[in-house]
């Protein structure tokens, strides 16, 4: 193990994770690229590479992919990947109110505190850990993705029937495709196309990225006001104690989510920025631009990605599409995944947990240098942001299957999310229903194939039993909360750009 | 009037395509298999959400027709002017689309087409200079990102 540590932080280990780190950020940072499509990308660079120096690389881009995704999430409202969708709501209007800067500081040393805390239970706990997740039950992931959607009732802020609108929707649109359980085709009228649903990627970058580029080119001449704070320094110590708990919670939430296979760095964020929602004294903060709330989405997402690394090295399951890549890779350099990788190959499987951490402490150093700069991209022209991106979005559509049809789907998202907003019906229910329904169908389904028939382990099984507690007090706390709300304080729900008008 | 204005239209018309979609997939579920070895089936959650989606729909048109007009004078009126270059700009991203999924030009060229009118679209102030470098970084780019993909990552573009 020592070993294994001193060759990750010798210079030739320091430079694959370096590459990968910068390589990894560089990509997630732009919308239509994502982390799993580097990953894959780069797995057939490694052929040639010893398997420890190449899963350094791969690990180190993993991270550093997580982490990108939050630059351009926060900068320009459009997650560079999937998991740093949470961090849109609040990081945007931060950088919007002319505080980018702080948001980027924020969401970075979120993700470091977040891989660090993961890293020690990844080093410490795995194998135990991997034996509890596995028993996690079909009702229990299907009670947890309840807890999960029900912040769909905590986000639909000012009108809680556009939001659930909004969510019904987005789980209309994710039930075409593969039926989960029986394999039978369901809802596809006989288009060959929809026989895999309509994808994650190209929804993900129609309704977020490409609907916000037609946005922002309605305001593409206007100006940010650049705040005062902007240039000041962008991480506090202050920050971590005055947000120690969220930290700590945060972290756990995302590497718990992190470990338990197929769910994945979306999820934890989703869970833990609605338990922070729900636990925070400024519930009415959150969606406004609040310091918690990055903190719990971007804590949560990179502890999530180091938390998937628990399962892929202790058992040989991955976790997410990035981990079976990973796996791929494994297997490609003739290394065994599962349970004996410890007892064959254990300076791979230490590698892997020291490249973890090597690889957040290299993405923190490069985003503290980069932040500054970075925060600079929000005051650029976006005559010049919006159009390659919107090349980027069709490389990235393309690249996940090679058919045109994603292209399509992904432009027909582009209106949907484009006419949405322009009704103020919120895009961030509609994403989270979206991606949770599969996963909740098939739990569900497949928990009552297990019980005979009986919804009755729902609330029998203790850990099951608490989750759904959780999201039953959760919706009523919204619901008061609306019904409390006097007709006189309503107040319409408008934009606060702080924009001025081009001369 | 609120009710002839122009966002009660697209409130009216998002509530309409929501409650048309809710029941092109309750028609669907008519063809769908039974459940075997399982009580729910492959019909029953679609056929429970799209329920609920009609049910929240005729609740937004409900509440759009009660609705005082003092509490809809927050809404931004609609102008048109900025709604067109995001038009445009659909319309555009539509030809790109058109054009590389038949081939009809290498993806340099155009990509490189694509970037030059659009960066022209948004742009405010346009000079035959600025024409000029928005002409360089459009072709840079297009080549740029061509041979990155295709060279580097090994995408068939």
């Amino acid at each position: 193990m020592v070993e294994a540590y001193l060759n990750v932080f010798s210079i030739n280990g320091l430079m694959w994770v370096i590459l990968g780190a910068g390589v990894g950020i560089f990509i997630g940072a732009i919308p239509g690229l994502s982390g799993a499509m580097i990953i894959a990308l780069a797995l057939p660079a490694t052929y040639f590479m010893n398997g420890s120096d190449a899963l350094l690389l791969l690990v180190a881009m993993y991270i550093g992919a997580t982490t990108g995704g939050l630059i351009s999430a926060t900068l320009m409202r459009m997650p560079g990947t999937e998991s740093s969708i949470m961090t849109t709501l609040d990081g945007f209007p931060m950088a919007e109110r002319g505080e980018p800067a702080r948001a980027l500081g924020l969401g970075v040393l979120a993700s470091f505190i977040g891989g660090m805390i993961a890293w020690a239970v990844l080093a410490t706990l795995s194998p135990p850990l991997s034996i509890v997740a596995v028993r996690f039950g079909p009702f229990e992931i299907f009670s947890m993705t309840v807890v999960a959607l029900t912040l769909i009732a905590a986000i639909s802020r000012g009108s809680l029937v556009n939001g659930l609108l909004a969510a019904g929707l987005g789980a209309l649109i994710s039930l075409p495709g593969i039926d989960p359980v029986s394999g039978s085709l369901r809802l596809t009228f006989g288009f060959s196309g929809l026989d895999t649903g309509f994808t994650l990627l190209p929804v993900i970058l129609g309704l977020l990225v490409l609907s916000q580029v037609l946005i922002d080119c309605e305001n593409s001449g206007d100006k940010i006001e650049k705040s005062m704070e902007s240039s000041k320094v962008t991480m506090r110590l202050d920050d971590l104690k005055n947000n120690a708990w969220n930290y700590v919670r945060s972290s756990l939430i995302g590497t718990w989510i992190g470990i338990l296979p197929g769910i994945g760095g979306t999820t934890a964020a989703i869970a833990s920025y609605s338990v922070a929602k729900a636990s925070s004294r400024q519930t009415e903060k959150f969606g406004t631009g609040c310091e918690e709330g990055i903190i719990a989405a971007e804590t949560a997402n990179n502890a999530g990605t180091v938390g998937s690394l628990v399962p892929l090295i202790t058992l040989g399951i991955p976790g997410s599409v990035i981990t079976a890549v990973l796996l791929g890779a494994m297997v490609i350099h003739d290394l065994n995944p599962g349970p004996l990788l410890f007892a064959q190959n254990p300076e791979i499987a230490y590698s892997v947990i020291a490249g973890t951490l090597a690889a957040n402490i290299v993405m923190l150093g490069i985003m503290w240098f980069a932040t500054p700069i970075l925060a600079k991209i929000m005051y650029l022209n976006k005559a010049y942001l919006l159009p390659p991106i919107v090349v980027f979005c069709f490389i990235g559509a393309y690249s996940a299957s090679s058919r045109m049809f994603d292209i399509g789907i992904m432009i027909g998202f582009a209106c949907f999310g484009y006419l949405m907003q322009k009704v103020k019906i919120p895009l961030g229910p509609f994403i989270i229903a979206y991606i949770l329904t599969p996963m909740a169908e098939t739990n569900l389904r497949s928990g009552l194939v297990v019980y005979n028939e009986s919804y009755l382990p729902l609330l029998t099984r203790p850990v099951s039993l608490i989750f759904l507690l959780i999201a039953v007090v959760s919706v009523a706390w919204s619901i008061w909360g609306e019904i409390r709300k006097k007709p006189s304080q309503e107040k319409p729900v408008v934009n606060a750009h702080k924009l001025t008008e081009s001369q | 009037m609120y009710l002839s204005s122009k966002i009660f239209r697209a409130d009216l018309f998002f509530i309409l395509m929501s409650a048309a979609l809710s029941g092109v997939v309750l028609y669907g579920t008519k063809t769908l298999p039974p459940a075997y070895f399982e009580p729910l089936g492959p019909a029953a959650f679609p056929k429970a959400i799209a329920i609920i989606v009609i049910a929240l729909a005729i609740t937004k048109l409900i509440t759009l027709l009660v609705t005082s007009p003092k509490t809809v004078n927050g809404h931004s009126k609609v102008n048109w002017i900025r709604i067109i270059i995001p038009v445009i700009a659909l319309l555009l991203i539509s030809v790109y689309s058109i054009l590389l999924s038949y081939r009809l030009l290498d993806f340099r060229i155009t990509t490189a087409l694509f970037l030059f009118i659009f960066v022209h679209l948004l742009k405010s102030d346009i000079s035959a200079r600025s024409s000029l470098l928005i002409l360089i970084y459009s072709t840079s780019l297009s080549f740029a990102m061509y041979f990155t993909f295709t060279k580097i990552f090994y995408l068939n573009l």
